[in-house]
């Protein structure tokens, strides 16, 4: 019995997933595991001119079938290897066809509609050939807040409340100082030499720039790109 | 180039999805508006202390 099927862009995001234990949908193991195995083939396409067809586990094998947009993955125990093997080609030139029939020209699933349908047509394919034994059926709507969640949680970022990383941070500790200095130094002329009070507002600037810089030091979080709607963990 | 170069995790990545931008813009307002706040009453306080001690 196939324990799991996936199914990756070979960039690592996954678009299908099932499995036989906790039926089908996505879960963040099935998310990491693609990404490890887009990393492993990437690495082997890289270094050895090759794709990995076979990752063995102590009590079970990953076999995997490598196309032009997509790898697809089974999971299966270390017995009747070629049968599997058979099945995952089949599966595997099913969709390759279907793609190509289909005029699909990339695999995005947050921006190509049509991929709905296909994955719902490759879900029907696997349970008509007994590949699949869950009742429920596939859907891949939820999975975008999951995978997102995971990539953020990958490099740290945390919608709301953090946004950049230590060496920004510290960036921003530092600018908080120097508006500091600028401030009590002018704030030094000003009294010593005498000036009008009317010259202290000037000092509004420098003064808002110490607290912005570190509140924002101390939350984690940059003004700038909370705005301009990215984030660098650096 | 490096052939590993595909190796770098991209820590510089435009936010995709609405949820987080709307969390982020909400968050950057407060603490503008923290930070503007404390910079006018530093500055009353500077203000304060001049009258003070002129």
């Amino acid at each position: 019995m196939i324990t799991e099927i996936q199914v990756i862009q070979n960039s690592g995001v996954p678009i299908y997933h099932y499995n036989s234990i906790d039926d089908v949908g996505y879960t963040n193991e099935s998310l990491l595991q693609a990404s490890f195995i887009a990393a492993i083939n990437q690495f082997a396409l890289e270094l050895k001119k090759g794709t990995v067809q076979r990752i063995e586990l102590e009590n079970q094998y990953y076999l995997l079938q490598k196309e032009e947009l997509f790898t697809v993955i089974f999971l299966v125990p270390p017995k009747n290897e070629s049968e599997y093997l058979n099945e995952l080609k089949k599966v595997s030139n099913y969709l390759n066809e279907k793609i190509k029939n289909d005029n699909i020209i990339n695999l995005d699933i947050y921006s190509n509609k049509s991929i709905e349908q296909l994955l719902n047509d490759f879900d029907e394919y696997l349970r008509e050939n007994n590949l699949i034994k869950s009742e429920k059926k596939f859907e891949n709507k939820f999975n975008k807040n999951q995978f997102l969640d995971l990539m953020y949680k990958s490099v740290g970022y945390v919608p709301g409340e953090c946004n950049i990383g230590k060496t920004e941070r510290m960036k921003r500790l530092i600018i908080g100082l120097i508006m500091l200095l600028i401030s009590i130094v002018a704030y030094g002329v000003i009294l010593l030499q005498g000036l009008s009070s009317s010259y202290i507002f000037l000092l509004i600037l420098p003064n808002i720039g110490v607290f912005v810089g570190f509140y924002q030091y101390k939350a984690k979080f940059c003004i700038y790109n909370g705005f301009n709607e990215i984030y660098v963990m650096e | 180039m490096n052939n590993l170069e595909f190796l770098k995790i991209d820590t510089d990545t435009k936010i995709i999805d609405d949820e987080s931008r709307k969390k982020d813009q909400k968050k950057a307002l407060q603490i503008l508006s923290m930070g503007i706040f404390s910079g006018l009453l530093l500055t009353a306080a500077q203000y304060y202390l001049y009258l003070k001690i002129v």
